[in-house]
């Protein structure tokens, strides 16, 4: 199997669309209203320092993934119970974007399908994509990018005679305990699971520089769905958008273009579909090559079936209903943390302890 | 209906996907791929007949919660 390379500027649009994936349909539905922008920038800047350090794991170790990194800096045995866990969180990750995807597709749009086929269609779709591999991925993403930013930009134009830019003030009527809450919400949800792009961190060219991948990512992905949140605040109001399962939908929904432009919002479904693509392939390959690692087998490809085939039977029983899946988000920023940032963080120390060690044998030898 | 459609799915993934090039695949490759392909079926066709299948969700909320403050 030959080596799969993407350019920085496909890595930039991967993560980028990695984060937008569910998020700017779902995730940035902030229960601090209209202050929720400020706890969207307070994460982005929390985010920094870790996407910092994801960024330095892949320096360290150019041209290797997660699983490979795990093993060499843990040793055997502590590598393959870090790879089962990072396993088991791309796995848990990908069938909980499916259910979002699922979820949002039977109560906006087919509310009489049962969500089975609409997962399986989606999961077949990804894995196809996940089997074409990273390069297919990120020339996929670089195209899906400016349909997304486009559809972005369209909404935001068409509903400049909707808005009212009353509706983000009062600034700072929730306390900063709250705002910091809800911004370490957003950290975890959607801004540090991109600790999974350290699964597929491997395929960046060993000349493309792993922290402006992650930087840029983050500065434009967190910038778009700030206009996304500012956007939903000033069509639906702080009190509407706390109501809505799904706010940008919502939003979409009141455009009204004379007679002849309005339903837009399946737009909104669009964009859903094409980010979501990308996060739900990177988590299906991610835990494709957790797999093959795990029982040291070689070509992760011929193992994207059977793990999407898994993620959708974890999909259909991940939930019993929609309340349960809006319900499990508190626990879901508590119970991602590890997976996050514990284990990168292990790797991380582990990682830079003996690379100190090398470059001092190496001196050592040179004197 | 549920239920056809899974069944239509595993065997499309058997055809397509795991019976081709079955003779040139290692042993080990085989029993993973079995393994998952077997687990996944199992849970779909549980749930494609209304069996409730206990999902992960309350596992991980009960040491969650006991942990953290959560309201």
């Amino acid at each position: 199997m030959g080596r799969e390379e993407i350019s920085v500027k496909q890595g930039i649009c991967i993560i980028m669309m990695f984060l937008l994936g569910s998020s700017l349909v779902m995730g940035i539905n902030a229960e601090t209203a209209q202050d929720s922008w400020l706890a969207l920038i307070l994460a982005a800047i929390g985010a920094a320092p870790v996407l910092l350090m994801y960024a330095r794991i892949v320096k360290l170790y150019p041209g290797k993934d997660i699983s490979e990194i795990l093993e060499t800096v843990l040793g055997k045995v502590g590598g393959k119970a870090a790879v089962v866990l990072m396993t088991w969180y791309a796995l848990h990750l990908g069938a909980l974007v499916l259910r979002n995807f699922s979820e949002f597709i039977q109560i906006s749009i087919m509310p009489e399908t049962p969500q089975l086929p609409v997962m399986i269609v989606m999961m077949v779709v990804t894995a196809y994509m996940a089997k074409s591999g990273m390069e297919t991925l990120g020339k996929w993403s670089m195209v899906a990018i400016i349909i997304v930013l486009f559809i972005v930009v369209m909404t935001i134009l068409l509903s400049l005679n909707k808005m009212d830019f009353s509706n983000i003030q009062p600034v700072m009527e929730h306390s900063v305990g709250q705002i910091a809450s809800e911004s370490f919400k957003m950290f975890t949800f959607p801004f540090a699971e991109t600790v999974l792009a350290l699964g597929v961190a491997g395929s960046l060219k060993k000349s493309g520089s792993p922290y402006r991948v992650y930087m840029l990512a983050l500065l434009l992905g967190a910038l778009v769905m700030l206009v996304v949140l500012l956007r939903n605040i000033e069509i639906l109001g702080p009190a509407m958008m706390g109501a809505e399962y799904f706010p940008s939908y919502a939003a979409a929904r009141v455009i009204k273009l004379g007679d002849f432009l309005s339903r837009i919002e399946i737009t909104i479904a669009m964009n859903f579909i094409l980010a979501g693509i990308v996060k739900i392939s990177l988590c299906l390959m991610v835990a494709a090559k957790g797999v093959t690692r795990l029982f040291n087998l070689n070509d992760y490809r011929r193992f994207v079936m059977p793990t999407g085939l898994l993620m959708v039977a974890l999909c259909a029983i991940v939930y019993k209903n929609t309340m349960e899946m809006f319900n499990f988000l508190p626990i879901y920023q508590y119970y991602a943390l590890p997976f996050q940032l514990v284990i990168p963080l292990i790797v991380w120390i582990a990682a830079e302890v003996k690379s100190k060690k090398q470059k001092k044998r190496l001196a050592a030898a040179g004197a | 209906m549920l239920t056809v459609i899974v069944l239509v799915l595993f065997t499309l993934t058997a055809a397509l996907d795991w019976l081709p090039d079955i003779k040139n695949r290692p042993k080990r490759e085989l029993g993973v791929y079995s393994l998952m392909f077997v687990a996944a079926l199992t849970v779909l066709i549980l749930y494609s007949v209304g069996v409730q299948v206990p999902g992960p969700s309350d596992a991980i909320r009960g040491p969650v919660e006991a942990i953290f403050p959560i309201k």
